[in-house]
C-alpha cells in the first residue's frame, strides 16, 4: 500500500484486525470423519473415501471467522492419527478454547467411546470453561444409522455440551457446527481474555537482536 | 483403522519416547521413513517425562529399579526409603509403608495438603534448559515447535558456596555494575568474555590452566567462569572445550530474555518430546504408548517384532538403552539427583535460576523454578540439584547445596535418587540412543539424536 492509494476518496477495504485466536480440537475414534469435517470446513472439500492418505500431513488448518465486525483466527487441529491407539499428547489439548467430540452415527461403538474422549479431555484441558461440542457425523448414511439423534442429544445434555449432527460428505451441518462453537467461545471471555502471554514469557519464533557481548563486536 | 497391528511393515521401529528418540522419529519420518514409535509407559517423554506431583510419586514406585536402585522420599522430618516397587492404587497409604524414621502422621498430613494441588506441580526427574543460541533452539524454531512451546528466560545464574549466593554477571552492564568485583577483575572478565566470545583461540591444555595463565583469573573469578559459565562438572575440560562452551554461553546472552538459557513451561523435555512425536505423526508416524516389546526376531528383512497390540515387520530399530535386556545392563556412570518443594519462593516468585554449588572440590548443579513456568502452585518453589556419584556418597552434599539456597524456606518434600546410565552394545540393525546426561541444557540431547541419525544414514548400514 503506497500513500497515494490511501488518500483516494474510495476507502481501501482493510482486513479487520484479528481480535483473538482460538485453538479448536477435533477428537474421537479413528474413521469417524474428523479430518473430513476439518477439510470440509476449511477448504469446502471432501476427499473420496479411497484417498485416505491425503489427510496425512495435516497438522492444523487456519480459517478466519468474522462475527459482529470482529475477526477471529481459528486454528483447527487434527489428531494426526494419534487417536488410533489413544496416544494424543497432552500438549495437543493445552490451551484449547473449543473441542469437537466426533462420533459416526453409523457406528454405535464410536458413540460409546465418547466417554473415553470426555475423560481424556477432562484430564488434559487446562481450562474448565473450554467449550465442548458433540457432533454426530455421516448422517448421509441414514440407512446404516446406529445412533439416533435423540441418543446423541441426550448424551450432550448429560455432559453439558453443544450438539449437532452433520455430514462432511454432503456438508450438511458442518458450517453450523463451527459457528455455534465459535459463538459460544466468543460468549465465554474467560476462555480467551487471559490468553495474552504472561509477563516474562518469550516466544522464540522471532529473533531478538543481541544485547550481550556477542561475537559481532561489542568489544570494549 | 484397527487398534491392532497385523504384521504391518515399518521402515523403523523406535522404542522409547524420550526427547532424543522423538527428534530421531521426526527426522526419519520427514525423510520418508514409515515410523512405528512405542513407549512402555502410558505417557510420553521416557527419561524426559514431566509429572504432576502424584504422577511423580507414582513414578517413584514404578520406576526402573535397575536404573534408579535407590530413592529416598522426605516429607517434613519423615523419611521413606522406597527400595522396592509397590502398587499404586492408594498412593499415599502405599508410600507410608516405606516409612523409616520421623513423624508419620505429620508427613501424611503434609502430603495430603500438597496433593490437594496435585496438577499444579510439573516435576521432571531430569530437568534441562534450552540454550538461547544452540542446535536445539534452532531445531525447535526450524520445525515450528517454537511457536507452540512457551518459554521464559532464565533470570539469574548464581555461584553458590557455603557462604551464600553470588550472581554471575551476565552482561557487560552486569560486570560494570557488579559490587563484588574489583576494577581489575572487571577488566579481566571483560577481556575473557570478548576474546572467547569471538571464538578465536585454539589452545592446548586444560581450560582451568588457560583461565589462570592466559587470563590471569584466580579465586572466585576463576571458579565462576570454570563452573558457572563453562559448567565443568565431572572431568576436567580441555581448553578447547571450555572455550567452546564460553563461546556458546556468551553468544546466547541477550538473544531471548536476559540470560543465556530458556526454561520451557510445562517441562521442557516432555514438551520437546511430545512436539516432535506429534510432528512425526503428522507425517505419518504411528504411535503406541503403554506397549510391551515382547520379542524381537531377526530375519532377512530386518526384524519381526511382537508387541502386545500385534506384530510388525521392521527394517531397523532405534532404542533407548533403558529397554535393553533386563538383567545385564552395563553401568556406565551414576548421577544423584534431588527434587525439592520449598514452601517459599526464596529466589523470587516468578524467577527461574540456574545455580552451581562448589563445596570441597565437588560441583552440584541446581535449578530453581516457580509458578512462572507452571512448576509449582503460587507461593512455592521447586528446586532440583544433581551431581555425579552415588546417593550413598553424595546425599549430604546435595542436602547442603539445597540448604544453602533454600535459606529460610522449608523443604516440605524432597526426593533423592540415583540414576545409573544404562548403555547397550552395538547390534546389527539396532541403534541405541543414549540417556540424558548431567548437562544443564539440551545440546547433548540434540547431539545424541544426530549421532544416531548419522549412523542410520551412513551408506554402509543396512537399510
Ligand atoms: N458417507 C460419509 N463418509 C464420510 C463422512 N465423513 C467422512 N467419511 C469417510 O469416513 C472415512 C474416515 O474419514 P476421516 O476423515 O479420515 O476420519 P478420521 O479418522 O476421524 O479423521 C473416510 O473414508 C471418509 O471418506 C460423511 O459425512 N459421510
Ligand atoms: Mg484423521
Amino acid at each position: 500500500m503506497d500513500s497515494a492509494s490511501s488518500s483516494t476518496a474510495s476507502p481501501v477495504p482493510t482486513a479487520p484486525e484479528i481480535a483473538s485466536t482460538f485453538k479448536i480440537l477435533l477428537v474421537g475414534d479413528s474413521n469417524v470423519g474428523k479430518s473430513s469435517i476439518l477439510l470440509r470446513f476449511t477448504d469446502d472439500h471432501f476427499l473420496p473415501p479411497e484417498d485416505t492418505s491425503a489427510t496425512i500431513g495435516v497438522d492444523f488448518k487456519v480459517k478466519m471467522y468474522d462475527l459482529d465486525g470482529k475477526r477471529y483466527k481459528l486454528t483447527l487441529w487434527d489428531t494426526a492419527g494419534q487417536e488410533r491407539f489413544r496416544t494424543l499428547t497432552s500438549s495437543y489439548y493445552r490451551g484449547a478454547q473449543g473441542v469437537i467430540l466426533v462420533y459416526d452415527v453409523s457406528s454405535r461403538e464410536s458413540f460409546e467411546h465418547l466417554d473415553n474422549w470426555v475423560e481424556e479431555l477432562n484430564t488434559y484441558c487446562s481450562n474448565d470453561d473450554v467449550v465442548k461440542m458433540v457432533v454426530g457425523n455421516k448422517i448421509d448414511k441414514e440407512a446404516e444409522r446406529q445412533v439416533s439423534r435423540k441418543d446423541g442429544a441426550d448424551y450432550a445434555r448429560r455432559h453439558q455440551t453443544l450438539f449437532l449432527e452433520c455430514s462432511a460428505k454432503t456438508k450438511i451441518g458442518v458450517q453450523q457446527a463451527m459457528e455455534e462453537l465459535v459463538n459460544k467461545i466468543v460468549e465465554t471471555p474467560s476462555l480467551w481474555r487471559k490468553q495474552l502471554p504472561s509477563k516474562g514469557t518469550v516466544s522464540v519464533d522471532e529473533t531478538v537482536t543481541s544485547s550481550g557481548f556477542g561475537a559481532n563486536g561489542c568489544a570494549c | 483403522m484397527s487398534d491392532h497391528l497385523d504384521n504391518e511393515h515399518f521402515d523403523t521401529l523406535i522404542v522409547g519416547t524420550g526427547a532424543t528418540e522423538s527428534i530421531i522419529a521426526n527426522e526419519l519420518s520427514a525423510a520418508g521413513h514409515k515410523v512405528l514409535h512405542i513407549d512402555r509407559n502410558s505417557y510420553y517423554g521416557g527419561p524426559n517425562a514431566c509429572f504432576s506431583l502424584s504422577g511423580f510419586l507414582t513414578w517413584t514406585l514404578t520406576r526402573d529399579f535397575r536404573q534408579v536402585p535407590q530413592l529416598d522420599l522426605h516429607i517434613g522430618n519423615g523419611l521413606f526409603a522406597i527400595d522396592k516397587p509397590g502398587p499404586i492404587e492408594s498412593l499415599t497409604a502405599q508410600l507410608m509403608t516405606y516409612h523409616k524414621e520421623g513423624d508419620l502422621s505429620t508427613a501424611q498430613e503434609t502430603l495430603d495438603g500438597l496433593l490437594a494441588n496435585d496438577r499444579a506441580y510439573m516435576v521432571e526427574p531430569v530437568p534441562k534448559l534450552v540454550l538461547c543460541r544452540g542446535n536445539m533452539i534452532d531445531l525447535l524454531v526450524d520445525q515450528g515447535v517454537g511457536d507452540f512451546m512457551r518459554f521464559r528466560g532464565v533470570d539469574h545464574n548464581y555461584l553458590v558456596t557455603r557462604q551464600g549466593l553470588e550472581r554471575v554477571p551476565e552482561s557487560k552492564e552486569d560486570i560494570f555494575a557488579s559490587t563484588s568485583l574489583t576494577l581489575v577483575e572487571k577488566r579481566k572478565l571483560m577481556r575473557l568474555m570478548t576474546t572467547l566470545g569471538a571464538n578465536l583461540e585454539k589452545p592446548e591444555g586444560s581450560f582451568s590452566q588457560l583461565l589462570a595463565q592466559q587470563f590471569k583469573l584466580t579465586g572466585k573469578l576463576h571458579d565462576t567462569v570454570l563452573y558457572a559459565v563453562a559448567r565443568q562438572t565431572g572431568y576436567e575440560l580441555s581448553a578447547q572445550e571450555g572455550c567452546d562452551r564460553v563461546y556458546k554461553y556468551v553468544n546466547s546472552i541477550g538473544r531471548y530474555g536476559r540470560m543465556a538459557y530458556l526454561c520451557a513451561q510445562y517441562g521442557g523435555g516432555s514438551e520437546i518430546a511430545q512436539s516432535f512425536c506429534r510432528l512425526c505423526a503428522v507425517t505419518g508416524g504411528t504411535y503406541i504408548l503403554d506397549e510391551k516389546l515382547e520379542c524381537i526376531e531377526p530375519n532377512e528383512d530386518g526384524f519381526k517384532v511382537s508387541l502386545r497390540r500385534g506384530t510388525a515387520q521392521v527394517s531397523r530399530i532405534v532404542m533407548d538403552p533403558g529397554y535393553y535386556s533386563p538383567n545385564s545392563a552395563a553401568l556406565d556412570s551414576v548421577v544423584s539427583r534431588a527434587v525439592c518443594i520449598l514452601d517459599n519462593p526464596v529466589l523470587g516468585t516468578d524467577t527461574t535460576c540456574v545455580l552451581t554449588f562448589l563445596d570441597e572440590g565437588s560441583v552440584v548443579s541446581l535449578l530453581y523454578v516457580t509458578s512462572a513456568t507452571m512448576a509449582v502452585p503460587e507461593g512455592q518453589a521447586l528446586m532440583y540439584a544433581w551431581t555425579e556419584g552415588t546417593i550413598a556418597s553424595t546425599k549430604p552434599l546435595l542436602q547442603r547445596a539445597v540448604g544453602v539456597v533454600a535459606q529460610q524456606a522449608n523443604v516440605v518434600l524432597s526426593v533423592f535418587f540415583e540414576v545409573r546410565e544404562l548403555t547397550a552394545p552395538a547390534t546389527d540393525g539396532i541403534f541405541y540412543t543414549s540417556q540424558p546426561d548431567t548437562s544443564v541444557d539440551f545440546e547433548s540431547t540434540y547431539d545424541a539424536a544426530q549421532q544416531v541419525l548419522s549412523m542410520i544414514n551412513k551408506p554402509d548400514t543396512r537399510i
